[in-house]
């Protein structure tokens, strides 16, 4: 098994799912491929984690899931974010914005007494 | 309210959903990495396998969360279900105040009632005895059917070797004796007695009494040479009160009598056996090479081995008595089996302690509990029938609505529940409140009162009878056939009553008034039993008499100074010139307290066989009789005569009849015990004396002198006597002061104990009967009021819906006399016909309480005549004002408003 590139942030799965299902009800393939193809292939993680991470978003209010047909008539399990999901979305979003320009600020800073 | 239909609802379910959907995961992705990358389907599978990462574990997590999810949303939804159904129960009883008002009352009254006596039984009757392995514990004890009426004596010294030595059925055997000990007084307490228990060593573990500090007695180290104890354990509540708690009272002595004691410990709060409490506990003494000797006076309790049942005991002990017997002819001689009927008794010890007749007496008053219970469900249930006649237009249009029978069961079963669990809550409150009242009236002999109160086992019972009551009238609505739709054709002016309803309507009230009569009945016998027991001629006057022990202690009688005889003579003669004592004597016993009986040897008897008998006798002083008020033909005992040793005794009517068959016995001997004391000459016949009890026959005893005719041995004079002193304007305190005050003065350190006034004693002795009369007689009144109450409802219900039916009659002419018959008519019958059913049900029931009764047959003509007419009267008096508002009625109005 090759190490993974990078690593996943705990938490950071969630994030990455309301942010695919945002665009619209999804099966959970259609998410993989979703961030696969979003990350180009840079964030590896194990597919099968997505499952309990759906579902546990499900159980937590975030997610509705519903079984239906994909555009080849197979039957798939298709979630879909609710009003409480955006909220928390928003929210993490947010966060994460900030959390990425505090530390980009720190990476960014020079030696101090170099600056005037 | 929105239901999420689309959650998986069972494990099986959850399980292939999961499934389901990796399946379409991995299948994509094969796809996926095929057209990707070109590999074999096979190679494929493994690459997707492999980015999957680890299937079990997923699949697992997956579920947990799924089943989680599940089990919270079947909960929500049941909670919310109930909440729901429970506003909408709320609302509809709100709707009808009323209705839920009067039903509520009426159940929480019967409930109440029911909770009450249920845990008076199951304290006192169905719980095991609080003691480990309490269902193995059996009483061993002796019947003397040709001696005692019917009660259980003890067992031997001998036989409690000769048993644990021989049963195979019994795993350990405690043998234990009551006693009194004599306390003097110190600077800060009066001289007092107190109640010793002496018992074997295992009776502690045996019966799980535990320590409160030091230790129990161990073999050792615990007695003089001349088997005198030496230590003692004293009860957690004597510490309290004579030592003060104090801390180091391990190793502190207990100079009380000849021999001083070591207390080695104090038992835990409220230690005892069975009912008996004692302040000292010392270990009896029992010494296996003392020859077997015919007393049976001590009480064994036995420990059967696992598995073994009472009557295997029974008949293991019978057969070793036999081999006792075989043993010891002298003890058990033939002549001793056939002239007592002597026999050994092993029972449950919770049989022992409680007793057939109270167990029977608290079964009969849960009867009537139940009578009182019944009869308001009847009426809870006849309200409900109203109710639905009122709601059919209701149900009907639920029905026509789409509502089907299951919501319409929800419906009416959540609402009855509300108003059952309403009614619980208040019938504990009640109930608490209730129990307090009963435990104050109830009789002290009642065992196992200490245990009695209001635990989760009553909130138990009450709560599943009124939830079973409410499931029973949910359903109500539902036997009552007919919710359809063409109830909303019939509309508002439907036809009367249908035929059964009205059938089952009047057959309620019916049954209410037949279990009314039972009830009143019950009540009945036993307040005309109790009238009779009170008005029995008890052969002594207790109005006005004092009693008291008086225990001279072991110093007063001093080499040189005055007998214990002439003691006694000294504080019956001071007592006697008391201002306000008219009589003063003393006895070894009173009438109504406990006796016993010994063997007496009679001059001349009718029957020579009788001659040994045991019998009831005891010995009194002068004075004794005229302070109770016993009449005594003859001669009454003197001071003088002691003095003279004329050594008087007096007999009892019954006595002289037994012995010589003439009440003129004046003038005959009766030896006490054996011939070798001298005979006492008989100089007076009392009246018949009620001793035993009221409800017993006049006992046959002998009274004795306290000094024996001269040469007399082995007649030695009590040292603790029963003082009775007559003075009727006397209060009690003022008697005890006067006695106090002799005693300090003739018989210093002398302590009094049992004070009672004799009505008391007297009170005492009928306390089981005014309990349960009292009991059923409150239960008779509520059962009264409800059935009043329900005949009122339904007359009053008839008539609302026979007013145009009246309205019609009226105005075709009749007068209001013939409209008030037709509806006192309805009622008449019906009453008179459930006062008949409730006679004859009385007369078939009451057989249940013929232990309780005194001189009243169970089938007493007069007591069920009354009841029956109290009934009809009653009846009739509910009826009034709904037979007054029949004759209101305005015609135009009533055939117009129909």
């Amino acid at each position: 098994m090759t190490p993974p590139e990078l690593d996943l942030v705990r938490g950071t799965l969630d994030l990455l799912v309301l942010k695919a299902l945002s665009w619209g009800p999804m099966h959970g393939l259609a998410v993989v491929r979703w961030i696969e193809q979003t990350t180009r292939d840079e964030l590896q993680v194990e597919e099968g984690a997505l499952y309990p991470a759906l579902h546990r978003m499900e159980e937590k209010g975030w997610l509705d899931a519903d079984w239906g047909y994909t555009d080849q008539n197979r039957k798939a399990k298709f979630y879909r974010v609710t009003a409480k999901g955006r909220k928390h979305l928003a929210a993490e979003h947010e966060r994460w914005a900030r959390y990425t320009s505090v530390v980009g600020l720190v990476l960014a800073a020079r030696k101090p007494g170099t600056a005037r | 309210m929105r239901r999420v239909f689309r959650l998986p609802g069972t494990a099986r379910r959850i399980d292939d959903e999961v499934e389901r959907e990796f399946a379409f995961h991995l299948e994509g992705r094969i796809e996926d990495i095929i057209a990707r990358e070109g590999l074999s389907r096979d190679a494929a599978e493994r690459e997707a396998r492999r980015r999957f990462g680890d299937y079990h574990g997923y699949r697992q997590a997956a579920r947990d969360i799924d089943q989680h999810m599940l089990n919270r949303r079947n909960r929500m939804d049941l909670l919310e279900t109930i909440r729901r159904e429970t506003r909408q129960a709320a609302r509809a009883l709100l709707r009808a105040p009323s209705f839920s008002v009067i039903a509520i009352v009426t159940l929480a009254l019967g409930l109440a009632a029911t909770t009450t006596v249920f845990t008076l039984l199951d304290r006192v009757v169905i719980r095991p005895l609080p003691y480990p392995n309490a269902d193995r514990l059996v009483h061993v004890g002796t019947l003397w059917p040709k001696v005692g009426h019917g009660d259980e004596f003890g067992i031997s010294r001998g036989q409690y070797f000769f048993f644990r030595q021989h049963s195979t059925t019994l795993q350990d055997l405690l043998f234990y004796d009551r006693d009194i000990m004599i306390v003097p007084g110190d600077g800060s307490h009066p001289a007092e007695r107190v109640d010793e228990m002496d018992v074997s060593a295992n009776a502690f573990a045996m019966l799980g009494l535990e320590l409160a500090r030091g230790r129990y007695f161990t073999t050792a180290d615990e007695r003089n040479p001349d088997g005198d104890p030496r230590v003692a354990l004293i009860s957690y509540e004597y510490w309290q009160r004579r030592f003060g708690g104090d801390p180091a009272i391990i190793g502190k002595r207990l100079d009380y009598g000849a021999n001083p004691m070591t207390i080695i410990g104090v038992l835990a709060p409220h230690a005892r056996i069975l009912d008996a409490t004692a302040d000292v506990w010392i270990r009896n003494h029992l010494d296996p090479a003392d020859p077997p000797v015919n007393n049976h006076t001590h009480n064994a309790i036995g420990l059967l081995k696992p598995g073994v049942t009472v009557e295997q005991a029974a008949s293991d002990i019978a057969h070793i008595q036999q081999l006792m017997r075989a043993q010891y002819p002298a003890v058990y001689s033939d002549y001793f089996y056939d002239h007592t009927g002597f026999a050994m008794h092993v029972s449950a010890l919770r049989d022992f302690a409680i007793g057939s007749s109270i167990a029977r007496a608290l079964w009969v008053l849960f009867g009537g509990v139940a009578v009182v219970l019944l009869i308001a469900a009847a009426n809870v249930a006849n309200l409900y029938l109203v109710r639905i006649e009122a709601r059919r237009q209701e149900a009907a249009v639920r029905t026509a609505l789409g509502a089907d029978r299951a919501h319409l069961a929800v419906h009416y079963l959540s609402e009855s529940l509300l108003l059952a669990v309403i009614s619980a809550a208040a019938a504990i409150g009640l109930g608490y409140l209730l129990l307090h009242l009963v435990l104050s009236i109830a009789p002290q002999s009642l065992p196992r009162l200490e245990e009695v109160h209001l635990g989760w086992r009553s909130v138990a019972f009450c709560v599943a009878v009124s939830v079973g009551l409410g499931v029973a009238f949910g359903l109500v609505p539902l036997a009552a056939r007919g919710v359809d739709v063409d109830t909303l054709r019939e509309g508002a002016r439907g036809l009367s009553t249908s035929r059964s309803r009205r059938f089952i309507r009047h057959g309620l009230v019916l049954a209410q008034i037949a279990l009314g009569v039972v009830l009143l009945a019950a009540g009945g016998l036993m307040a005309k039993s109790f009238w009779r027991l009170r008005h029995v001629d008890m052969g002594f006057n207790p109005n006005g008499v004092q009693t008291m022990m008086i225990m001279l202690p072991h110093t007063a009688e001093q080499p040189g100074g005055p007998s214990v005889a002439t003691i006694w003579q000294q504080i019956i003669q001071k007592v006697q010139t008391i201002p306000g004592v008219t009589h003063a004597g003393a006895g070894w016993a009173i009438p109504l307290n406990d006796g016993g009986c010994s063997g007496l040897i009679v001059d001349q008897p009718l029957d020579p066989a009788n001659a040994g008998e045991c019998m009831p006798m005891q010995a009194v002083t002068p004075g004794y009789f005229e302070a109770l008020g016993t009449k005594v033909r003859g001669a009454l005992p003197t001071w003088d005569d002691v003095d003279a040793g004329r050594a008087p005794l007096v007999v009892t009517q019954a006595f002289a009849k037994r012995f010589w068959g003439t009440e003129n016995a004046i003038g005959r001997g009766v030896h006490p015990y054996n011939k070798r004391i001298p005979a006492f000459p008989v100089v007076g016949i009392a009246s018949d004396i009620r001793s035993e009890g009221l409800q017993n026959p006049p006992v046959e005893e002998a009274y004795f002198s306290i000094l024996g005719p001269p040469g007399t041995r082995n007649w030695p004079v009590s040292s603790a006597m029963s003082l009775v002193v007559r003075a009727p304007t006397l209060s009690q305190s003022a008697v005890m002061t006067g006695v106090r005050r002799v005693l300090a003065d003739v018989a210093p350190g002398a302590p009094i104990a049992d004070a009672k006034s004799m009505e008391h004693i007297v009170a005492e002795s009928t306390a089981g009967t005014s309990f349960a009369m009292l009991l059923l007689l409150i239960s008779a009144a509520i059962a009264l009021s409800l059935s009043a109450v329900g005949i009122y409802g339904v007359i009053s219900y008839i008539v609302a819906h026979r007013r145009r039916e009246i309205g019609i009659r009226m105005a075709l002419g009749a007068q209001a006399g013939s409209v008030a018959r037709l509806v006192i008519g309805e009622s008449v019958g019906v009453a008179i016909t459930g006062a008949a059913i409730g006679v004859v049900l009385a007369a078939v029931a009451m057989r249940l309480l013929r232990s309780q009764l005194f001189e009243v047959s169970p089938s007493d003509p007069l007591v069920l005549a009354a009841t029956g007419v109290a009934l009809v009267v009653i009846a009739l008096l509910s009826a009034i004002a709904p037979t007054r508002r029949a004759t209101r009625i305005d015609p135009v109005e009533a055939i117009r408003a129909g």
